[in-house]
């Protein structure tokens, strides 16, 4: 949901190619990881049709790193104020429950 | 590997000197040099129309962004057709440029997809400007504007009679629609400038003021017979920023092409 939110803003703003290139790197930090060798996941968007079968804590702290990273490149791209801006839209977007479960988890951040 | 941040900078500038050089020097005499800066401005237009064009295609159908650029390569191609008219007179009739004439009103045409563009731009962001921001870059602009309708006003109506209605208002066109596109712009720079998306618009922030100025000045050298091409200082000064506008423009539009993420830096 993070990266779709960010990877359409860089497109909208950027263009497509951009968004491309910003994916990529996103693949790339989690290969240099070994995130993919560690959760059988070859990208993030994978987690939507199946979860992998480890630890929930490691899951989270890979979730947590990859969308940390994510944010990180993103503000390079589209600057703070339309990273915010898109990500408030996010925040105030999602279900009551998974609004609770990023406050616990803080996966999403404005800042 | 470092991406050449330097390289657009240092091109736009190195062909402004060189511009600068050739006005002072005039190889050729002053035709010759008209005959060239002409060309040149149809030239920067025209790169600056298809650059545009193609940095619209970068962007899906449906993507504001798109039209965005779309507008302002229509913009930039009316106003190469305004600078093509004013090249006609000189070059074809041998005659100088009536002001104003046809070119001052395809000019004032081409201003208003330009600014269409840059108030799409602005919107397309998402990104709400404070009230007291807005209004402080309005106050300055605002400021800016009396100022020169003060200075150029008063220098008018002390020469009651050279200056015609018509030209008053072309001049007052001109200025209100260079300032309104300069607010516009700087507004979009502050949401984006710490950004890459940014850059390109930059550019095209700084080609919005240097054309701001160059009419600025122009307006001043016309009322107070100041401007002359290749004549004097004053005119080198009003035509080496007039071409500055365009290729930083063009240099904006190539920005937007070539826009790129640097290589992921592998530890």
């Amino acid at each position: 949901m993070l990266l779709t939110t960010l990877s359409k803003t860089i497109s909208q703003t950027g263009g497509t190619l951009l968004a491309n290139q910003f994916e990529q790197q996103v693949d790339c930090y989690a290969a240099q990881h070994g995130w993919n060798a560690l959760t059988g996941l070859t990208d993030l968007a994978e987690l939507t049709q199946r979860v992998p079968d480890v630890d929930a804590k490691m899951l989270l702290a890979v979730y947590v790193s990859y969308s940390r990273h994510a944010r990180l490149l993103a503000r390079q791209i589209l600057g703070e104020r339309v990273l915010t801006s898109a990500l408030t839209k996010l925040l105030n977007s999602l279900s009551p429950e998974l609004a609770q479960l990023n406050a616990r988890y803080e996966i999403i951040r404005l800042t | 590997m470092m991406k050449r941040t330097w390289l657009i900078p240092a091109s736009v500038t190195g062909l402004i000197v060189i511009y600068a050089a050739l006005y002072a020097w005039q190889p050729g005499g002053i035709r010759v040099l008209k005959i060239l800066s002409d060309a040149l401005l149809v030239t920067f237009g025209l790169l600056s129309t298809v650059l545009a064009l193609k940095a619209s295609q970068m962007f899906e159908p449906g993507v504001a962004s798109r039209r965005v650029w779309l507008l302002f390569a229509v913009g930039m191609a009316v106003l190469t057709a305004a600078q093509l008219i004013w090249t006609f007179y000189p070059v074809f009739l041998g005659q100088a440029e009536p002001y104003p004439s046809l070119a001052d009103v395809v000019w004032a045409i081409g201003y208003i997809p330009v600014f269409a563009s840059l108030l799409l731009q602005n919107r397309a962001l998402g990104v709400a400007t404070s009230l007291r921001l807005k209004l402080t870059i309005l106050a300055a602009f605002s400021i800016a504007l009396i100022i020169t309708f003060v200075i150029l006003g008063s220098r008018a109506l002390s020469q009651s009679g050279q200056a015609t209605t018509i030209e008053i208002l072309v001049t007052v066109y001109y200025l209100i629609g260079d300032l309104g596109m300069a607010f516009i712009a700087t507004l979009s720079l502050l949401v984006l400038w710490d950004s890459l998306v940014g850059r390109p618009w930059q550019y095209i922030v700084i080609s919005i003021l240097l054309v701001a100025a160059a009419d600025l000045i122009f307006s001043y050298g016309l009322l107070n017979d100041l401007y002359a091409f290749g004549s004097n200082l004053f005119s080198g000064v009003v035509d080496t920023i007039y071409l500055s506008a365009y290729v930083v423009a063009v240099a904006g539009a190539y920005q937007q092409v070539t826009l790129s993420l640097p290589p992921f830096d592998v530890e």
